[in-house]
């Protein structure tokens, strides 16, 4: 056997809130062998990144680690001194994190930030370091390292700035890369490549890695071995393509069928757990997950498992996984029951023409002085229609103008141009000119549940007002507290919420009071903006199977946006996928996702992480990021990136519009029948990714 | 992260429904943690209570000159400048007033219009800020850049200026309203609320800028609420804490500048016996009767270090909260 990089025993980690230590992380055991990524992965609370940074030893001030031993190199990182600990970090312990922007100094340049860490623990000159700055630069696949060293931390994209931590974290040639969430905060196609590089980069400077995240996809696709937490605890660890074929504890096997893509493409109802993880020092001695567990047993709720070796390397906390593995029992069935109500008639529930809007005009200096400043074209001549009971999904990366789109049909902004119809009545771009029907059939959910609803206001008000101010006929107050208790029990709540305050709610109770309150007077049409994107994974399965039945039964159509294509492909009946502001392909889900014709949809479906390790893949590498609409690309917006650009022509003029069956439409110069031909051959050849861009392009963000 | 991680089960544990005996220790906890703001709140409730009833405990009217039959002697000359006695708890000043009935009629002036004034500029200040962060644009641009220059004249000359022209022209009038109220308190009101408004709207507008394009206000004007509701049932709520702290600060410095007048002999009027006033009268007076400048300068600095503490405990009982 191995020697471990480093190895965890028996972690106990505590803290203090209030006047009191309350337990955060119990007796967690982990061991990382030389080359190996090692996915840390669990919800929010679970002490993932706790774990992470009690093992580099560095914890907030309010922590402690109460117990149990950290060994790296042969000594225990909690009895080594303060100066000692300084010559580990950042030379042979290293840490990419989560918030790259706010780890780099903004008032010093790249290139003083990456030589200092070399020149410090190296010991070199300051040429050397320079030189062993630009190599590992370039390592990271960055064309002109010179440029991007002379540069300051703004005046680099986030994905730029993300390599650039890369590169430090890896240029004192340490044995133990901590990645913390390092591709949250990017967009799908660019943390695809990200991935990819650190999967390559971390093997060829033979490091170890632990990989902190709550993103089964990626831990898929990037890590050798996955520990799960759950409560603080380890609820099981084992080899990546282990864990994802046959989990052993429920908890896994529940998070594994909660994911959409889980039902192999029928829409069957997502697989919901129960319940809320326990909050800290609420602990006690039964197993964690006993409450949630469908397969709990009196034991169970009485003594907590131990963590038991399971054979093969795989480590497991829980009574029953014996029978688990030998297939007695299932924890969580993903049931094939596939509910399609009334299906989508082919009556418009919505039908937008022309939408189109720039930011940046209206300033009151600029229209006194008669200037005309640049401004951005957020929308450009957007059209989509949405039918009666169906569900219209939105895709695009940051900057796409999804939002944008979604916003101008509820009128928070104002679309420049455009024609709005509702169930085929003429609706105002203005929201002051929109009279209570209008108001009272368009809703919204908003993306994050924190700020969508008042904390000064009880959950019965919130969603009495609107049921006052939009529903048909004037109730009294005892009758519309009735039609709110309604509601509440209707997602998923009861009636005792009704006088409770948000600051109670936990983040997916929130978002239930918000969907409530946004089907409270019965609309037509809810428009619902990236409804999962903060929750967690066990929570946005319980949201997506509330919006599907809430559909069914109150027969509202949904436009929903989301950067997330598996949760878009699960609810959409028809997808369209945004570029730049305008829409690059649209058509039934299917069509759109299953057979991809525009390059850009290629692109995005290959960058999204899968949870199967078993489908691991280089990506179609884009070539940089996003352009700022600022400065949008002449002809095909989509030409500087495009790995299937046929010369000149992509790059001078407008695509036209090519139609296929049963509405599909896209925006490209190769016919659709020639494109399929080409990407049935394969995918385009991804060799020289983010190398040959000039670095002007990505630096001006 | 990780401490994000745990922040939320902790706000969740701390208001568990506590049954009436853990309230009351919890009160307790809350004054030995913070002992000062307690006192400073016990002080300002009694200068409140001075403020309402004082004149009813004032054993002698504030211009009443006290002679020595008043208090069963016999010779009618006025008792002027007498120490702290049993009849005369903080003595008499130069012209025979008795200085604990003048500090108890001067609380009004010292405290009410002080208190008064506040509180109409922050009625008046904080519905402009509301207003104006919340439209936003061109009117909130000229709207902002007019209280910007109200608010870089220095307060003191604003006040010099204000009563010398104020004052004058307000007696002339003849109103019986401006008689009764007082032509000098008018104009001291005037004056704080002229300075007060422009700094507590910028403090409301900037709240409201930080709320303003949240999603339950978005969610609010798509249920079709008009610009008051949202206003002051959506965004009051959030932006009160805020206004309650810069209030409670503003409200001592109002004291401050009242007083500050006084001593100047451009505040409140005499015969009216306000405590910066009565500094000024007793200047002279320092070496041979000394009590007579001790008992008002003494009332002023504990009742201005009471607000503070009181708004200093309430501004860290707001950032608990949160």
């Amino acid at each position: 056997m191995t020697e471990p990089v480093i190895s965890v025993e028996d972690l106990s980690i505590e803290y203090r809130i209030g006047r009191e230590w309350l337990s955060a992380v119990e007796s967690v055991d982990l061991r990382i062998n030389p080359l190996q990524i090692h996915g840390l992965v669990g919800e929010s609370g679970s002490g993932k990144s706790t774990v992470a940074m009690a093992m580099i030893h560095y914890l907030a001030r309010n922590a402690r680690i109460s117990d149990g031993r950290i060994i790296f190199d042969d000594q225990d990182l909690r009895t080594v001194g303060d100066s000692a600990i300084r010559e580990i970090w950042g030379n042979q312990i290293s840490l990419v994190p989560q918030n790259t922007m706010d780890s780099l100094n903004p008032s010093l340049r790249i290139s003083r930030q990456m030589t200092e860490v070399t020149r410090r623990h190296l010991g070199i000159g300051a040429t050397e370091a320079h030189e062993r700055a630009e190599d590992a630069l370039r390592h990271v696949q960055i064309a002109d390292p010179e440029q991007v060293l002379s540069r300051y931390p703004h005046q680099l994209s986030g994905g730029m700035v993300q390599r650039v931590m890369i590169a430090m974290a890896l240029s004192t040639r340490p044995r133990l890369v901590v990645l913390d969430e390092p591709t949250t905060a990017l967009d799908v196609t660019t943390q695809a490549v990200i991935l990819d590089l650190l999967r390559d980069l971390i093997k060829e400077e033979e490091a170890a890695a632990l990989y902190v995240s709550h993103d089964l996809g990626t831990v898929a696709q990037l890590c050798d071995y996955v520990t799960v937490l759950y409560a603080g605890e380890v609820m099981e660890s084992a080899p990546v393509d282990e864990l994802f074929a046959g989990p052993r504890h429920p908890y896994t096997a529940g998070l594994l069928a909660c994911l959409p893509s889980s039902t192999g493409g029928s829409k069957a109802r997502l697989t919901n757990i129960e319940g809320v993880a326990p909050s800290l020092g609420a602990r006690s001695s039964a197993c964690v997950f006993a409450d949630r567990c469908p397969l709990a047993t009196d034991t169970c709720r009485r003594s907590k498992p131990p963590l038991e070796d399971a054979g093969d390397g795989r480590l497991v906390r829980c009574w029953r996984w014996r029978e688990i593995a030998a297939g007695e029992i299932t924890p969580f069935e993903t049931s094939q029951r596939t509910e399609r109500a009334a299906g989508p008639s082919r009556s418009l529930v919505l039908s937008a023409h022309g939408m189109s809007k720039r930011f940046g005009e209206k300033r009151a200096l600029d229209r006194l002085t008669g200037r005309r400043s640049p401004g951005v074209q957020a929308l450009r001549d957007v059209s989509v229609e949405v039918n009666e009971r169906s569900t219209f999904g939105l895709v695009g990366e940051s900057g796409s103008g999804k939002t944008t789109l979604a916003r101008s049909i509820l009128a928070l902004i104002e679309a420049d141009k455009g024609e709005l119809r509702l169930s085929d009545q003429p609706v105002s771009l203005e929201l002051k000119h929109r009279d209570r029907e209008t108001l009272r059939n368009l809703r919204t959910v908003f993306q994050n549940p924190d700020d969508s609803l008042n904390p000064y206001r009880t959950v019965g008000q919130t969603i009495g007002r609107t049921i006052h101010k939009l529903s048909l006929e004037r109730r009294s107050r005892s009758a519309v507290r009735a039609q709110v208790e309604e509601l509440l029990t209707a997602v998923g709540l009861t009636a005792d919420y009704y006088d409770r305050r948000p600051a109670f709610l936990s983040g997916g109770e929130k978002q239930r009071v918000a969907i409530a309150r946004a089907f409270a007077p019965n609309p037509a049409l809810v428009i619902a903006d990236e409804p999962t994107s903060s929750l967690d994974v066990s929570v946005q399965a319980v949201i997506i199977n509330l919006l599907k039945d809430l559909r069914a039964a109150e027969g509202a159509s949904y436009i929903v946006i989301s950067h997330d294509l598996e949760v878009v492909s699960y609810l959409a009946d028809n997808i369209a996928v945004m570029y730049l502001g305008e829409i690059v392909e649209q058509g039934a889900g299917e069509a759109v996702l299953r057979f991809p014709s525009h390059p850009y949809t290629e692109a995005l479906l290959s960058a999204a992480p899968t949870p199967d390790p078993a489908a691991r893949h280089h990506p179609i590498a884009l070539r940089g990021e996003v352009p700022s609409p600022r400065n949008r690309p002449s002809g095909c917006p989509f030409h500087t990136r495009c790995p299937r650009k046929i010369g000149t022509v992509c790059e001078t003029d407008v695509p036209p519009v090519r139609t296929g069956e049963n509405g599909h439409e896209i925006r490209c110069h190769y016919p659709l029948a020639e494109l399929k031909a080409i990407q049935d051959a394969g995918p385009p050849a991804s060799g020289p990714s983010a190398a040959d861009t000039p670095p002007d392009e990505e630096g001006d963000r | 992260m990780a401490e994000k991680d745990y922040a939320e089960p902790a706000a969740h544990a701390a208001p568990a429904p506590g049954s009436a005996p853990k309230r009351r220790s919890r009160l307790r906890t809350a004054i030995t943690a913070n002992p000062l703001a307690f006192i400073g709140a016990a002080g300002v409730v009694i200068f409140v209570l001075l403020t309402l009833f004082g004149p009813l405990l004032a054993p002698y009217s504030y211009d009443q000159i006290i002679r020595g039959t008043d208090i069963g002697g016999e010779t009618r000359r006025a008792l002027t400048s007498r120490p702290p006695s049993a009849d005369f708890l903080f003595g008499t000043d130069q012209r025979g007033r008795d200085i604990f009935s003048r500090m108890l009629w001067g609380a009004r002036e010292t405290i009410g219009l002080p208190l008064v004034a506040t509180i109409i500029s922050v009625i008046i200040g904080s519905s402009l800020g509301l207003f104006i962060g919340y439209v936003g644009g061109l009117v909130d641009d000229i709207i902002s850049r007019i209280l910007d220059s109200l608010i870089s004249i220095p307060a003191m000359v604003l006040a010099l200026v204000m009563i010398s022209t104020i004052v004058p022209l307000l007696s002339a009038s003849g109103s019986r309203l401006i008689a009764v109220l007082g032509p000098s308190n008018i104009s001291l009101t005037t004056v704080i609320v002229l300075i007060y408004v422009p700094i507590i709207s910028r403090i409301a507008r900037s709240a409201t800028l930080s709320v303003r394009d949240r999603g339950y206000i978005e969610e609010a004007k798509l249920r079709g609420e008009g610009t008051m509701h949202i206003l002051f049932r959506q965004i009051l709520p959030s932006v009160l804490p805020a206004l309650v702290v810069e209030a409670s600060l503003r409200l001592s410095y109002a004291i401050i500048l009242v007083t500050s007048l006084g001593f100047l002999g451009l505040g409140v009027q005499p015969p009216s016996p306000e405590w910066g006033r009565m500094v000024l009268d007793a200047r002279t007076q320092i070496s041979e009767a000394p009590w007579e400048l001790w008992y008002p300068v003494l009332g002023i600095a504990v009742l201005i270090i009471s607000f503070n503490l009181m708004s200093d405990g309430i501004r860290r009982l707001l950032r608990n909260e949160e």
